[in-house]
């Protein structure tokens, strides 16, 4: 899952950016407004965390000319305006959550989590699950019915990214855009390695190629 | 409270009755001077025409020729009568018939009424005269009561016109004063729209007089709006200053010292939670605008199903929602104010809420009264008190505190409304906010 953090305390920037990218999520740090404005179209975000207080372009008026542009990536909003008017007037924007300093990093990451469950039409409260995979983003690993599997980072990157998205063909390309951030090495056998590695664990058939286009998802079957 | 019409049509009014009086009775007072005037001068010529009738008999004694006599005089009571003292004679007209007529004791017209017979009030003149070297008194008289019972009818059918009179003028000086007045009822009118939300400036197309106090009306109130928006914005940079880095020190404290040093740990936690609870509840307090600003309204047909909506997505729960009583027009309470009191009840609703959460607002006797009601775990009696005083944490497992509570109860104090805690006939948390609705408001203290 591919992000945007827009925020302009870099202390802040300094803790979110390890944590989130610990917990597998591939981060693109901007600071300023204007630079975001831009940004947003130039790679497939699945998300993108928004500071209101920006130097440069307010955040209210990034998300408006965004919404306005047509740009539908999920938006959470992070602020420390915490009136309801104000919650009000973000939601009214477009924003499709919104969450107020000082708040619990475990918050923002389940909020996180429900955001992209239901930006992929995933309309279950409880968790991300595709067939008999259940994936539990706590603890990085699988359960494939009543036994758990544990993942690899790169491996539940991956998994959590093609079980937002079962059934539908994904390029190497657009796999890879939206695993790694513009820091990471990107390398198409690598992510060959990975399709190999999951499929290893969780059966042959979980994981189809097609040739020449990409991999489709199909799940667990029992 | 006294009011300029009412104190313009008085005087008015009584200044009008006054002055009708005066000129009224004043005119009578001088039509019947004149008219004894012209009446004595006609005394006199009757006392000259009852001397041309004495003329001198053969014997060169003066005597009273009845023929040369006007008539009257002859009619007995006629109203005209004379005496004429001749030496030691006494000539009296016949119409005296047995009544005597008094002399008047100086010459000329007696100033005063003489009472005569069959109850007539007499106008005397006395005249004296020389003839053959003898002095000749003669007094005439005539009677005044049909002059005087003619001028009582003229007073009284004055009087009636006049009151006529007044009674018209006094209708069209009331219907003057009322359109002189009517900028004045206008501007009143407008500044309840103003308080009642129902228009953001005053009309500045207005009487001369009335317009510097528009004007000043007008940019007080742009001014009132333009600093609270400044003080709002203000307070907004300063939480943005002080939260982030809070977010920081609270995060890293989380991640760090939480297995290294748990005393640490809780002991920085709980200071810092203090810290984010006083910057809220500072920062919530001084954001109230209770009343101080006209537009900007409350209006719960539409801000009420944008709070529910924005509620209902932000917590993702399969709950039942009953609003009754949102078809309420725009109401004399600030928006963002409504906003906070609202979100904050009906928030807290939403994270305890099993499956219910009604929400009921009623305007009435001059107040609004709002009742958020959930079916969750609701509050202890014993502890609401201690909820509403000290914005203190409910429970640990639903993220987010009890500092909305607090947060509402300030604003519903600046408002001088009350707040209150009970149990839901749902089984939950009932809170009722009672907020008076009162032109003017009453300003934070």
């Amino acid at each position: 899952m591919r992000l945007m953090l827009v925020e302009d305390s870099v202390s802040l920037a300094d803790q979110l950016i390890p944590m989130l990218r610990e917990h597998g999520y591939a981060v693109d740090w901007l600071a300023d407004g204007r630079d975001a404005l831009v940004r947003a179209h130039d790679d497939p975000f699945d998300l993108v965390i928004l500071d209101l207080g920006l130097p440069g372009m307010d955040g209210l008026q990034v998300l408006r000319q965004w919404r306005a542009e047509g740009l539908g990536v999920p938006v959470l909003i992070l602020t420390a305006r915490d009136s309801w008017s104000e919650k009000i007037e973000g939601l009214q924007l477009g924003a499709d959550d919104y969450l107020t300093k000082p708040f619990h990093p475990d918050e923002l990451l389940l909020r996180m989590q429900a955001l992209l469950r239901r930006s992929h039409g995933n309309v279950n409260d409880a968790g991300l699950r595709v067939g008999s995979l259940t994936l539990d983003e706590q603890r990085q690993s699988v359960w494939q019915g009543e036994q758990e599997m544990t993942l690899t980072g790169a491996e539940f990157r991956m998994l959590r990214y093609f079980m937002h998205n079962p059934g539908r063909l994904l390029s190497k390309g657009q796999l890879a855009s939206h695993l790694y951030d513009n820091e990471s090495d990107r390398d198409s056998n690598v992510l060959e390695v990975h399709v190999n590695r999951l499929r290893r664990k969780l059966g042959k058939d979980v994981i189809e190629t097609r040739r020449g286009q990409g991999y489709v998802f199909i799940g667990g079957q029992g | 409270m006294t009011s300029i019409g009412r104190r313009l049509g008085i005087s008015l009014f009584v200044s009008l009755l006054l002055a009708g009086l005066l000129i009224s009775q004043g005119a009578l007072w001088w039509l019947e001077r004149e008219q004894r005037d012209s009446l004595s001068a006609s005394l006199r010529d009757d006392a000259a025409g009852v001397l041309t009738a004495i003329g001198r008999d053969r014997n060169d004694v003066l005597t009273l020729d009845p023929t040369r006599l006007h008539p009257a005089y002859r009619r007995p009571l006629s109203g005209r009568y004379f005496v004429v003292l001749v030496g030691d004679s006494r000539w009296r007209s016949r119409s005296l018939w047995d009544a005597t007529l008094s002399m008047p004791e100086s010459p000329g017209m007696d100033p005063m009424l003489q009472p005569g017979p069959g109850g007539q009030q007499l106008l005397r003149y006395r005249g004296e005269y020389r003839m053959n070297d003898q002095p000749v008194t003669i007094v005439v008289a005539q009677d005044y009561t049909p002059v005087m019972t003619a001028y009582a009818r003229t007073r009284t059918a004055v009087l009636i016109a006049w009151l006529v009179v007044l009674l018209v003028l006094a209708g069209v000086q009331q219907w003057l004063l009322r359109r002189g007045l009517s900028p004045l009822r206008q501007a009143r009118k407008e500044i309840e729209q103003l308080r009642g939300g129902q228009r953001n400036t005053l009309n500045e197309n207005v009487a001369l007089e009335l317009h510097p106090l528009v004007v000043e009306i007008n940019r007080l109130q742009r001014h009132t709006e333009q600093q609270l928006q400044r003080s709002r914005h203000g307070l907004g940079d300063l939480g943005h200053a002080l939260k982030t880095p809070l977010a920081v020190l609270k995060n890293r404290c989380n991640a760090q010292l939480k297995t290294a040093d748990p005393a640490l740990h809780a002991l920085l936690q709980e200071q810092l939670d203090q810290m984010e609870a006083t910057i809220r509840r500072a920062l919530g307090r001084a954001r109230v605008a209770a009343g101080v600003t006209a537009s900007n309204r409350f209006c719960p047909a539409d801000h009420v199903p944008l709070l529910v909506t924005t509620l209902e997505r932000a917590h993702h729960r399969s709950l039942q929602v009953t609003v009754e009583g949102d078809q309420l027009t725009a109401l004399p309470l600030e928006r963002d104010d409504m906003l906070e009191v609202l979100g904050n009840l009906l928030d807290n609703a939403f994270k305890w809420a099993k499956s219910h959460i009604r929400l009921t607002l009623d305007q009435g006797d001059g107040q609004l009264c709002l009742c958020v009601e959930d079916d969750g775990p609701g509050i202890a009696p014993e502890r609401r008190q201690q909820v509403l005083q000290r914005g203190q944490r409910l429970d640990e497992r639903t993220p987010g505190d009890g500092l909305g509570l607090a947060i509402v109860s300030d604003t519903v104090a600046a408002y001088g409304g009350d707040l209150s805690l009970g149990e839901s006939p749902l089984g939950g948390l009932q809170v009722v906010v009672r907020l008076p609705l009162l032109l003017g408001g009453r300003q934070p203290s």
